[in-house]
């Protein structure tokens, strides 16, 4: 029963009504057109609606801002429908750029249609469960809906820029061959040191200079053996810190961060973990390759900044997720309760690298300003130098980064910071 | 819409004729700017000003002409409202032009049985015409509460 059906109902009882106090032919029989007009739209209304709704998306996984087409194919194993209806929902910052399915057509009787409309969209996980269908009369005067269940889901990725490669020395690495200076000899490219040829060396590590100026005794070069890294990365989403203003947030240039990150370090051969402190608390195992991208992307993509959380989750990290001694990177804008679980991250023997996008040189640039914004940004700017010396005192390495610079070209000054 | 125009102006009641070109203008507005019940509103006022011409003593059958093109109207906002796009166009006329079939034929069928009903003298005992009423509600009352469930 639709607003169209119960309109034309009381136009037609008000008219009989007035008709029969006013004793008038006229005005009764102007009724019968309106009568004609709901039972032509009662008779052409379906009976029994067989219909099946399948919505299919090109991939599952997305650039960002890439056009991903819906295909929608209806298929009617029933009586013809006059006028049907597909109640797409689309959902906030979904852009359509092309086509639509919210309009009316009618379907023959066994035979099948395909609609496409494309979207566009941000990062995000973007997913349905079902799908609406209105099924009426050609005039839309009795409707009946239909709901399919339809679940899928597709995943718009964060941006993940390239980083140049750059040596950062873990403290601590795994026994497995890898990028990473290990300070054992072994295999590798970088001298280590010479001692007395024994037994099983090859030849092309003996030392013929030293061997030359002493007589019956060989000598071998030794090389610094390179060694996989467990990096962990720690994705803070806290949307007190985060949020600058109703339009303004950190979150996603920290997302981005996290992405890129996650990118180097597997892409040149670490074993790396992610912990989010978002809506939903993520975790994602350590692991090498681009499956362990695929799935650390898939979780940055679905990631929301979290209204609640606190930050005392740090205090307690699980061990499977980031093995003792390992490196962790903290990708947050930073607040001074923070220091304190850093510093419990140093106790207990982890490498600390804090990336951190700057929340300050961000409000001075995009939010409104007044005559005392310059003085606070100053008081803030301070307060944010003094938490990073006191980071760097307790060992941590620390990252500012402004987020309208290339993290590409920040992240190379971390070693000469160390210099 | 011009048969109520010509109704009201042939017994020169002129605030009828500015009515019916305000409601046309109203119809109209709502239409652009895609205000949904606009159209019920301009339809309603159409129909209470044919209702009223009858009551007045204007032509019965100008007026119930008027109401036929008044649901008409009413009818094609709505179909208007289907917007066409790109590939699926085909589909859309398609279905536009079925159902603009149907509703010519079912107006000029109403409007023919109508008129001929004017045309025709015949007298029905009210009893019988109370009943044939109630009838016809309770029909619809039914079939309502059947749709309902």
């Amino acid at each position: 029963m639709t607003k169209k059906s119960l309109f034309i109902a009381t136009i037609i009882t008000a008219l009989f009504l007035i008709g029969m106090v006013n004793q008038n032919k006229s005005i009764l029989l102007m009724a019968v057109p309106f009568l004609l007009y709901l039972g032509v739209g009662i008779f052409f209304t379906p009976e029994e609606i067989k219909i099946t709704c399948v919505r299919e998306i090109d991939s599952m996984r997305n650039a960002p801002n890439k056009p991903i087409t819906v295909k929608v194919l209806l298929e009617n194993q029933g009586e013809t429908i006059p006028r049907i209806r597909i109640c797409e929902d689309i959902l906030p910052k979904m852009r359509v750029l092309e086509g639509s399915v919210d309009y009316d057509f009618s379907i023959a009787g066994k035979s099948e249609i395909e609609i496409f409309y494309t979207f566009q969209a941000p990062r995000g996980q973007y997913s349905w469960q079902e799908m609406k269908v209105l099924a009426s009369d050609p005039f839309g005067l009795l409707e009946k809906t239909i709901r399919i269940p339809n679940a899928i889901k597709t995943l718009v990725l964060p941006e993940s820029g390239n980083i140049k490669k750059f040596t950062l020395h873990l403290h601590n690495t795994l026994h497995t061959p890898g990028p990473n200076l290990s300070r054992l000899p072994g295999s590798g490219v970088d001298f280590w040191g010479v001692r007395e040829y024994q037994p099983g060396d090859s030849l092309r590590l003996v030392d013929w200079r030293r061997t030359a100026r002493n007589p019956h005794h060989f000598y071998s070069k030794e090389y610094e053996r390179e060694e996989m890294g467990d990096v962990g990365i720690i994705l803070d989403g806290r949307a007190t810190i985060n949020k600058i203003d109703e339009n303004h947030d950190l979150f996603e240039y920290s997302i981005q961060a996290a992405a890129t990150l996650a990118k180097y370090f597997l892409s040149i051969g670490n074993r790396v973990s992610l912990l989010t402190l978002s809506s939903k608390l993520v975790q994602v195992f350590p692991g090498y390759g681009k499956k362990q991208l695929g799935r650390i992307l898939d979780q940055l993509a679905a990631c929301k900044p979290a209204e609640e959380i606190s930050a005392d989750i740090l205090k307690y990290l699980p061990i499977r997720l980031f093995p003792s001694h390992s490196m962790i990177i903290l990708v947050s804008p930073l607040s001074p309760n923070d220091l304190e679980s850093i510093k419990r991250f140093r106790a207990e023997g982890y490498q600390v690298l804090v990336v951190s996008p700057d929340p300050v040189h961000y409000m001075s640039k995009y939010h409104a300003k007044d005559h005392a914004t310059p003085f606070a940004l100053r008081v803030t700017r301070i307060e944010r130098t003094l938490l990073f010396r006191k980071l760097r005192q307790i060992g941590a390495e620390v990252l500012n980064w402004e987020v309208d610079k290339p993290l590409d070209r920040k992240i190379h000054t971390v070693n000469k910071q160390r210099v | 819409m011009l048969s109520l125009i010509i109704g009201f102006s042939m017994k020169q009641l002129w605030w009828g004729v500015v009515l019916v070109f305000l409601s046309v203008a109203f119809f109209w507005i709502g239409d652009r700017l895609s205000w949904q019940w606009v159209s019920f509103v301009a339809f309603g006022a159409q129909l209470i000003l044919s209702v009223g011409g009858v009551i007045l003593g204007l032509s019965p059958f100008l007026m119930v002409s008027g109401a036929v093109t008044a649901l008409g109207a009413w009818d094609l906002a709505d179909l208007q409202k289907n917007s066409p796009h790109s590939s699926h166009y085909q589909l859309v006329k398609k279905f536009q032009l079925s159902r603009f079939r149907l509703l010519s034929l079912t107006l000029i069928t109403g409007l023919i049985i109508s008129e001929l009903g004017l045309l025709v003298k015949f007298t029905i005992p009210f009893v019988l015409l109370f009943l044939c009423g109630f009838l016809i509600l309770f029909s619809l009352y039914g079939l309502f509460k059947i749709m309902k469930n």
